[in-house]
């Protein structure tokens, strides 16, 4: 670049500096997102190879394989990919595929919801800063870029997802796949071929869960909701039923996962004496029909307790525990013989 | 207005003009891109970003991967563009050639010459809004990411750095 172009770029940064608001600085979570438009829910986005600018067979596989992958592993309600020779997305392969520079592959999804288009540069291209091996198609040398992964990645984008922020160290590396550095043969996650769970946080917050009993992603840190309804009073020996009910709290940084129902997860109910400092474990509450919604029915109640159910934070999902507010079921007295000793009929 | 101020609004209007007016885009600036580059629209790419210190020439950095506005490019680890540091380093600047807001940055090194190892990239900075930090002496690549405020994107820039 020549002097004066230099100093006449660096007055117009100035400026623009000088205009430009800055905003709180992002963390590792989930992958930052376009602020365009979503696709709808489960929509299948149809896509054929560019006429005249078809990849080569090994990358057709390569790329069907990362639109598979993409499939499989959204777990949300995220666009699928298939292809379809009269698809109205396209893919191309070449020499003039339009990436920039020094671009690998690229994307667009500015037709969103309609169209996406995605393009690979040819493998062999001679780079500034080198030349490109795709691994499906030079037999995986050290230092070549698995195609798929690359698909895979590209297919994140055009659902919503720009490029995960890791840490310093890179030690989050594999949590995404959409990464702003893809990484070569043998580096861990090279051949990365399931989105990675901070991917998914983000796919499971713009396009929901596949349904309410799916596991949600552990990139994200949810809080929960759990309540408790029982009947205030019960005869002597009555069974008791109580009926709980789990949601994901509605907070609009949720976005589509605020006021989930959640279903299919474990909550116990536990009861104490009245005022008494801990509680026991009575049993595991039941799946009822309706999402979210746990039941428990307990047997032949004599004496009075107070009541809560407790949905502990689980392994492997990212959802916080609940315990919902104490309900407490007063047992009436006995009032026909024989009673127990405790529960002595009122005679006066 | 002072006659200062006069002049400097009529210098960056004319530096503005004379980015306007095309001068040559060189291979630190390439052109917008187009996805399709048989007869689609010109596709937008990321603002230019230009790393500055006092009595440095600035430098464009090397655009690699970004997302932006819809559309994105990946690109590995880049040489980048080369910087002569300061045998004393320097406090460097970083402006952007649109007024985007800037929701973080952070930049890092790593030995020149090859793609870094496993761990080896060094955070020297990081930060919300205005892009500066301290450049090392010393051969390093330089690579700078920032993440565009509201949902527009992010950005991955190069320099090569050396010693003056």
């Amino acid at each position: 670049m020549n002097g004066p172009r230099r100093r006449a770029l660096a007055g117009t940064v100035l400026f623009a500096a000088a205009v430009a608001g800055a905003v709180p600085a992002a963390a590792h979570g989930p992958d930052p997102v376009f602020s365009g438009p979503l696709f709808a829910q489960n929509q299948e986005l149809r896509f054929r190879w560019k006429a005249g600018q078809e990849p080569p067979a090994a990358m057709q596989l390569a790329i069907n394989g990362g639109a598979g992958d993409a499939n499989i592993s959204r777990n949300s309600r995220a666009a699928t990919f298939t292809f379809d020779p009269a698809g109205t997305s396209w893919i191309n392969y070449g020499l003039d595929v339009g990436c920039g520079v020094n671009g690998l592959a690229c994307f667009s999804r500015v037709n969103a919801p309609t169209s996406f288009t995605m393009s690979f540069r040819e493998n062999g291209h001679r780079f500034d800063w080198g030349i490109l091996r795709w691994c499906e198609m030079t037999g995986r040398p050290d230092g070549c870029f698995d195609a798929r992964n690359s698909a895979l990645d590209e297919f994140g984008h055009v659902e919503i997802l720009t490029h995960h922020v890791n840490f310093a160290d890179q030690s989050d590396y594999t949590d995404a796949v959409v990464q702003t550095i893809q990484r070569v043969k043998p580096q861990d996650g090279y051949d990365a071929h399931v989105l990675g769970r901070c991917d998914v946080a983000s796919l499971q917050r713009k396009y929901d869960m596949p349904n309410m009993a799916s596991k949600y992603s552990t990139c994200l840190d949810l809080r929960t909701n759990l309540t408790l309804s029982g009947p205030d009073w019960v005869t002597y020996g009555a069974n008791v039923p109580f009926t709980a009910t789990l949601t994901v709290i509605d907070l609009d940084a949720y976005e589509r996962l605020g006021g989930n129902p959640v279903s299919a997860r474990t909550v116990t109910i536990q009861r104490r004496l009245p005022g008494a400092a801990t509680w026991s474990s009575v049993g595991a509450m039941v799946a009822a029909a309706a999402a979210g919604t746990y039941t428990f029915t307990a047997p032949s109640q004599t004496t009075t307790y107070e009541w809560r159910a407790v949905f502990s934070k689980p392994a492997g999902e990212g959802l916080r525990g609940d315990t919902s507010p104490i309900v407490s079921v007063t047992v009436s007295s006995c009032r026909t013989a024989p009673c127990p000793q405790s529960a002595q009929p009122d005679l006066r | 207005m002072n006659v200062a101020r006069r002049l400097a609004v009529l210098a960056i209007g004319a530096l503005l003009a004379t980015v306007a007016c095309g001068a040559p885009p060189s291979k630190t600036s390439p052109p917008p891109a187009s996805i399709d580059a048989t007869g689609e629209p010109p596709l937008p790419q990321p603002p230019i970003a230009v790393l500055t210190f006092a009595g440095g020439e600035p430098v464009a950095g090397d655009l690699g991967t970004y997302t932006y506005r819809g559309t994105g490019s990946e690109a590995p680890w880049l040489p980048g563009e080369p910087v002569a540091v300061p045998p004393t380093g320097a406090l460097a600047q970083v402006f952007l050639s649109e007024p985007l807001p800037i929701a973080s940055w952070w930049a890092r090194v790593a030995p020149t010459g090859r793609q870094p190892r496993l761990g080896e990239p060094r955070e020297i900075g990081t930060g919300a809004g205005p892009i500066a930090f301290e450049l090392p002496t010393g051969a390093w690549t330089l690579e700078l990411s920032v993440q565009f405020g509201d949902g527009i994107g992010d950005a991955t820039y190069f320099w090569e750095l050396g010693q003056d």
